[in-house]
């Protein structure tokens, strides 16, 4: 539970720390795009590592849902933009758009469905053809609770993960397992000179510095 | 020239995926590199032809050859290949396309001439150089030329019989003859004059097995039946001839069987030259020796096979290459018997001549004969006649040859030694029916084959030649292959690639004067071919003009599959322009990828611009739009008006157009020239918020672009402009005025009248996630609309994921203090809590720092209660939190939402409230006992009366085994208060056991007896079995008497009850244990219906009678085996104790001091040697034997007592078992 990393303020904890409060902090932002088939659990992962909460019947996604996490990793404060794509197939044209500019993607899979995978293996193939030639891609067996009546062995993934070169672990957004965990390896493999990926916050307007608590960092 | 690899492991490794590549490669090296003329000695052929040269003419007679008989074996697949199915099923053959066969008809034609007229015999040797000299049985010898003339016929005068050997001399002058007799003789081979007749050079009565030339023009070496070796230096001396004749090796150490001179003809080139070097060959051994300068054995071997099978030696210069990259041309040497081929470098390191091992090569077949064909080939002959193409490098077998029908002739004669009367060894012999040295040679890449009235040759084609032979044989889909992989081979050498690709465009240039005879199948070939080589234009032009109407189909087919795989990404003109003919009559959506994958250029763009608008190919046309015309808002203008909610595709297509427009990328890849950029932006920013489409039709609803986007998709079209405002263009003062417009316009044209409320919502949404990102100005009036949608009381059909939407971008907006201006927390919160927005209310309650009511957010919020615990946890220290009061207010809802956090958190942090809290619960039970239960389950230690109102509570909800199981496992309660619970609730079974924890077991049997009672059937037996566990249970605390009286209870009960006989007899025996049995007879015999189970009653008896009396035996005879125990014990001591001892030592033998110095002794009976007492028991062996004289020691050591005055005394060892020694040891002392 302590790994769990709460929404901005949001569980309000009064002793929140601004990471950026030190100055030896470096900061740098990250898009990030979750791709896969429908009903593998994007959504749920990317509850469970922002909010760090877990709905049984999460609703299916209509268009892109777009959340923010930060996490620390050494001195380094990483914020996630993530763009959580619908895995509709009406969507399925439409991820283009978020996957081209992002500097990493998490390609979900359910291990109870074969299809699902062999889904999650043509999205890999689409990005590697598709996205910019640097983009850290992770591959994430998800629903890793149900083990017990998995279809796609663990070894396979983990084959086909290091041959494509690919980050690969299996998680659970039920019970957390692994969901911070593959989303701080991607923050470590990611290249952390912030001239470039600053840019986005380069540009905007600077009006008034927030008091944004962002407590999260309790990595 | 080769590259046969090192003799490293890596490369022995590598050649085991070899392919037939490598036979090509060697092919292409063979053609392009002139060493050819060097290495296989070939003379300068200024004036005449070569005989490959010649040879290779005859091809063409290979079809006169079928018609005279003789099979054409390179017509695959022949019969005789076919049967060899190993050997065809791997795929590995070449197709017959890299052996050629060619029968010699003029020398085939003059050999029987020979034959019939002159009486000549068949064939029986032959050697091959400038000439083509043939040797027959009677010792005649036919010198050919290269164009198979006749050049002279020499009759052996002596009656020497067949001619057994031939050689050459390196450059062709003479002539070496051996004949089985013995004879020797040297022929000039331009007259045929007779210059040398050597009767005596070799072992008297034997044969010549083996005239060969050494690397040394005056000597040769000459190998007889006797399995000696001769060396033949010639002389001429004063104008005479003559040859001096030395044994080298003896036939008695060894017998001979094949030589083989090293000759290099490298032109001192290679250190070798200088040494004379032969092979040779014996039925056990080969060895490599110099014979010049001295005679020397360099190395040999072991040579194991079956004993029918000869050695076989063959050198051939081959380019090495070593691990270290260094490469050397040095003298290989193929060593082959049985089925074995061994390779060996030779070669010169500091000075010495060494032979190094490089590979082995396991064939299938017995061999006949192994020769190299080029530098990286072996042909083998096997004894089921069928020659085998082997590539040295990947061991690999590349084609085979059926030679049954050539009639090769073998010199098993001469091995026999049949013309000198057989005087030659049987296993020599043996061995010799398989020989055929001499009717098998090799010269460049040609090898000849002898047969008795004809001479083969079979030669290995070049890779050139193979194509060719593949294009005369129409098998241009093997050409094609063969071709490519050729180039592809080719890959880092620049020359033999320029040469291969000219190949392929003969080859090309060969299909097209064929086409009109060619079929089509070959044409993905062909194409394959001229894209891998890049020859586009002969492609474009000369193919495509040759092509007729039916092919034309099958050549666009080939050229799509080409630029799907992008290997071509421009066409020439009129190929596009049929290329998308012919798609958009097929598959239009086919074209639509081959168009973007197509480079603009190549394309007719009127013509397909019409097309993809005819068959809405909307990416085509996008791509066409930016690439072609660099008009970036075309697409919009014309596709937008098009897109309806149901046109998904176009829609999401636009979507991303417009998305990778504004990020300043190229669609659908790439990007937008740099130059390009600002512009495509902003044109595509002001077309997409134009106000009015450019055909304006009057009635049309303002920004017509924007709102169709909208309308197909509003969430995605905000997120477009949501990564979009991200862009460099937006972070501007000019930007933020374009975000502002841009905004204004999405609320503008987002109406209630034009717009659903969830898509309103989803604006709203997101121009509160603008704001919170800093990426909008907050403006007031905007922030008041923004937070009107978002404390809507409720949204009728929103769904719980808009609803945590909304509860979301309010958040956002709090948290980045953008409300502060137009709000008062107060307010807010106010507002949150009515539109359920249980976040933002924690939220403020957190900043205005009332924690009070803190919890009452989690508690709403289902989807929270997980983190709700955690909270808890994290500010349980916190008094301004005031965690306990809140818990205490909602207990009740935080047990039933998950009792055993709730529990854990009290137990834990709380532990002297839980009092309080249990009061509080006492009205209700359910939550009470769930409360209880967990604070049980937590092992913590309940008081006893909380202990009995969870027991109370236990009776009351679960039923009444739980209640024993509860009992059983918890022992908290006071016994009294839980017997007084349990009965109260009538729980008989628990009362039971709560009395036998008590020890009150007559209790516990009354109640169980009345259980007993109230059962029937197999319920009453169960019941009876209990009772009578309970008893035996309580037999020690429970007064012999009481328990009698139980008993007789229980079995008064009982032994009435017909449907209890089952268990009568067990539990009586069970009883009769306990109580008296006298009582026992009575109590049966005055039970009534005794007479009915007299049986039982009778057996019963008589079993007890029975167990007595063996008891009484059992006990008599056990006293009787103690006494006899006793008395032998009783003798062994006493006869140990009468036994004198002799002690022969002084000193101890283990510590080797003086024994008798005060201590205690030991002696080990017979021997007399003695130890301490107390070194037997420091030290850890256990002793077996006497540890000086290893005399087995008796059962029992003897100990002598410590030595005192009189030596005679009782020292207290008795007790340790030990006898005491009253004798004392005579002689000491």
């Amino acid at each position: 539970m302590a790994t769990t990393p709460r929404s901005g303020g949001a569980s309000g904890t009064g002793t929140a720390q601004r990471p950026n409060g030190t100055s030896q902090n470096k900061s740098c932002q990250f898009k990030l795009v979750l791709l896969g088939e429908s009903a593998v659990g994007k959504s749920s992962l990317v509850l469970r590592f922002v909010k760090g909460q877990f709905h049984e019947y999460q609703e299916s996604t209509i268009g892109a849902a777009f959340l923010t996490q930060t996490i620390c990793i050494e001195d380094t404060v990483v914020k996630f933009e993530i763009w959580d794509t619908a895995g509709q197939e009406r969507y399925h044209s439409l991820a283009p758009m978020y996957y081209r500019g992002a500097q990493a993607a998490i390609v979900v899979y359910d291990i109870q469905n074969q299809d699902s995978f062999q889904r999650a293996k043509t999205w890999v193939k689409e990005l590697h053809k598709q996205a910019s030639p640097n983009i850290v891609i992770a591959l994430a067996g998800n629903k890793a609770d149900l083990s017990n009546i998995r279809v796609v062995e663990f070894d396979e993934a983990k084959q086909y993960a290091e041959e494509n070169g690919l980050l690969f672990m299996e998680t659970s957004a039920k019970t957390g397992m692994n969901v911070n965990d593959i989303f701080l390896a991607i923050a470590k493999k990611l290249p952390k000179n912030d001239g470039a990926n600053n840019q986005g916050t380069s540009i905007r307007p600077t009006g008034t510095e927030t008091n944004r608590p962002t407590n999260n960092c309790c990595k | 020239m080769s590259e046969l690899k090192a003799p490293s492991l890596q490369s022995l490794l590598e050649s085991e995926r070899g392919s037939t590549d490598s036979l090509l490669a060697e092919s292409l090296q063979l053609d392009f590199e002139d060493l050819d003329d060097a290495e296989f000695a070939i003379p300068p052929t200024d004036v005449l032809p070569t005989l490959e040269a010649v040879l290779s003419e005859f091809e063409a007679d290979s079809d006169v050859a079928s018609e005279f008989g003789m099979p054409v074996p390179h017509a695959t697949p022949t019969p005789s290949i076919g049967e060899d199915s190993t050997i065809r099923t791997d795929g590995r053959g070449g197709g017959g396309s890299i052996m050629r066969y060619t029968l010699l008809h003029g020398i085939s034609a003059q050999l029987s001439s020979a034959a019939e007229r002159v009486n000549a015999g068949a064939a029986s040797s032959c050697a091959v150089a400038a000439f083509i000299a043939i040797g027959t049985s009677h010792g005649h010898i036919l010198n050919f030329d290269v164009t198979q003339t006749l050049r002279w016929a020499h009759q052996d005068k002596h009656g020497q019989g067949a001619v057994a050997s031939l050689a050459f001399n390196a450059d062709s002058t003479r002539l070496l003859a051996g004949f089985s007799r013995g004879l020797v003789a040297m022929l000039d081979t331009h007259t045929g004059d007779v210059l040398r007749e050597l009767f005596d050079v070799i072992t008297p009565n034997t044969g010549v097995l083996h005239v060969k030339w050494t690397s040394r023009s005056s000597l040769a070496l000459c190998a007889d039946a006797g399995g000696s070796v001769w060396s033949l230096s010639f002389t001429r001396k004063l104008g005479i001839r003559g040859c001096q004749s030395r044994c080298l090796f003896s036939g008695a150490r060894g017998e001979v069987c094949a030589v083989e001179p090293l000759i290099m003809d490298s032109q001192g080139r290679h250190e070798l030259d200088q040494y004379c070097i032969v092979a040779l060959a014996t039925l056990s051994k080969y060895f490599i020796v110099t014979v010049r300068p001295r005679l020397r054995v360099i190395k040999y071997h072991v040579l194991q096979g079956p004993p029918d099978c000869l050695p076989l030696l063959a050198w051939h210069l081959v380019l090495i290459q070593a691990a270290d990259t260094s490469r050397s041309v040095d003298p290989v040497i193929v060593v082959g018997r049985g089925n074995q081929l061994f390779f060996h470098q030779l070669f010169v390191s500091n000075g010495r001549i060494t032979l190094l091992y490089l590979r082995h090569v396991q064939l299938q077949g017995s061999l006949l004969s192994a020769h190299w064909l080029g530098p990286k080939c072996v042909a083998s002959l096997d004894t089921a006649e069928i020659l085998h193409l082997v590539d040295v490098r990947s061991s690999k077998e590349l084609e085979c040859m059926d030679m049954a029908n050539a009639g090769l002739v073998y010199g098993s004669a001469q091995f026999k030694g049949l013309a000198t009367g057989g005087n030659v060894s049987p296993a020599f012999a043996l061995a010799g029916s398989n020989a055929c040295y001499n009717s098998v040679v090799s010269r460049g890449t040609q090898l000849y084959v002898l047969g008795a009235r004809s001479l083969h040759i079979i030669g290995v084609r070049t890779w050139s030649e193979r194509i060719s032979f593949l294009v005369k044989h129409h098998r241009w889909q093997e050409a094609c292959q063969l071709a490519l992989d050729g180039y592809i081979a080719s890959v880092d050498r620049p020359r033999k690639r320029a040469q291969a690709k000219e190949r392929i465009i003969m080859l090309f240039k060969e299909y097209i004067a064929n086409s009109a005879r060619a079929p089509d199948y070959c044409l993905g070939a062909i194409v394959n071919c001229l894209i891998t080589v890049g020859e586009l234009d002969l492609l474009w032009t000369q193919l495509w003009e040759k092509l007729h109407n039916s092919s034309t189909e099958l050549f666009l087919q080939h050229i799509s599959e080409h630029i799907e795989k992008e290997t071509i990404h421009s066409v020439n003109p009129v190929i596009s322009q049929a290329l998308v003919d012919y798609w958009l009559e097929h598959s239009p959506a086919k074209l639509e990828q081959l168009i973007l994958k197509l480079d603009w250029m190549c394309l007719d763009l009127n013509q397909v611009l019409k097309a993809v608008k005819k068959h809405r190919l909307y990416r085509a046309q996008i791509y066409l739009n930016t690439q072609a015309l660099n008009d970036y808002t075309a697409a919009l203008t014309e596709l937008l008006p098009l897109v309806t909610p149901e046109e998904t595709d176009l829609g999401n297509c636009l979507l991303v157009y417009v998305s990778s427009c504004l990020a300043g990328r190229g669609y659908p890849s790439g990007e937008i020239p740099v130059e390009l950029v600002h512009q495509v932006k902003h044109d595509v920013l002001r077309c997409l918020t134009s106000q009015h489409s450019k055909e304006n039709a009057g009635d049309e609803l303002p920004y017509p672009y924007l709102r169709a986007l909208l309308k197909f998709d509003t969430r995605e079209t905000l997120n477009v402009i949501s990564l979009a405002f991200q862009e460099r263009e937006f972070g501007n003062e000019l930007g933020i005025s374009h975000r502002k417009r841009i905004i204004n316009l999405l609320l503008e044209i987002m109406s209630p009248e034009n717009a659903t409320w969830a898509e309103i919502g989803c604006l709203l949404n997101f121009i509160a996630q603008q704001i919170s990102m800093q990426c909008l100005p907050r403006d007031r009036q905007l922030l008041e609309r923004v937070l009107s949608h978002l404390a809507q009381e409720e949204i009728a059909n929103e769904s719980s994921r808009q609803h945590s939407e909304r509860e979301n971008a309010w958040h956002e907006l709090l948290s980045s203090n953008c409300l502060a201006e137009i709000s008062s927390d107060e307010e807010q919160l106010r507002l949150a809590e009515k539109a359920k927005c249980y976040c933002v209310v924690e939220y403020l309650l957190e900043k205005l720092e009332r924690y009070d009511t803190i919890l009452d957010c989690y508690i709403r919020n289902e989807a929270r209660h997980e983190t709700m615990f955690a909270y808890m946890e994290r500010h349980v220290a916190s008094p301004k939190r005031s965690i306990y009061r809140q818990l205490k207010r909602h207990i009740r809802e935080l047990l039933a939402i998950n009792a055993k956090e709730t529990t854990r958190l009290l137990a834990l942090h709380y532990p002297e409230k839980i009092h309080e809290l249990l009061d509080g619960l006492r009205r209700e039970e359910n939550l009470l006992f769930l409360f209880l239960k967990c604070l049980n389950d937590r092992k913590s230690e309940l008081e006893a009366t909380q202990m009995e109102l969870l027991l109370e509570l236990y009776c009351k909800m679960e039923s009444a085994s739980t209640v024993e199981e509860f009992l059983r496992s918890n022992s908290g309660y006071r016994l009294e208060k839980a017997i007084a619970v349990a009965e109260s609730h009538h729980l008989k079974r628990s009362v039971i056991y709560l009395y036998e924890k008590q020890e009150s077991y007559a209790k516990a049997f009354e109640l169980s007896m009345e259980l007993l009672k109230s059962a029937a059937g197999e319920e009453a037996a169960k019941e009876a079995q209990t009772i009578s566990a309970l008893l035996a249970r309580s037999v020690e605390t429970l007064p012999a008497q009481e328990l009698e009286r139980c008993w007789f209870g229980l079995l008064q009960y009982i032994l009435p009850h017909q449907e209890l006989q089952s268990i009568t007899k067990s539990l009586l025996h069970e009883a009769s244990q306990h109580i008296d049995l006298h009582n026992l007879v009575q109590l049966i015999m005055n039970t009534h219906n005794v007479s009915t189970s007299f049986g039982d009653i009778k057996d019963l008896l008589m079993g007890m009678l029975d167990s007595s009396r063996h008891k009484t035996e059992a006990l008599r005879a056990s006293a009787g085996a103690l006494c006899q125990d006793l008395h032998l014990e009783f003798v062994k001591r006493y006869q140990h104790a009468h036994r004198g001892l002799w002690v022969t030592t002084t000193k101890c033998s283990v510590c080797r001091q003086r024994l008798y110095d005060h201590s205690q002794v030991l002696i080990f009976g017979g021997c007399g040697h003695g130890i301490h007492e107390q070194c037997m028991e420091e030290s850890e062996t256990q002793f077996e034997e006497c540890p000086r004289c290893f005399t087995a020691i008796p059962d029992q050591s003897i100990g002598l007592p410590r030595p005192n005055k009189n030596l005679i005394s009782i020292s207290s060892s008795l007790e340790m078992g030990a006898l005491q020694l009253k004798a004392p040891p005579r002689r000491f002392i």
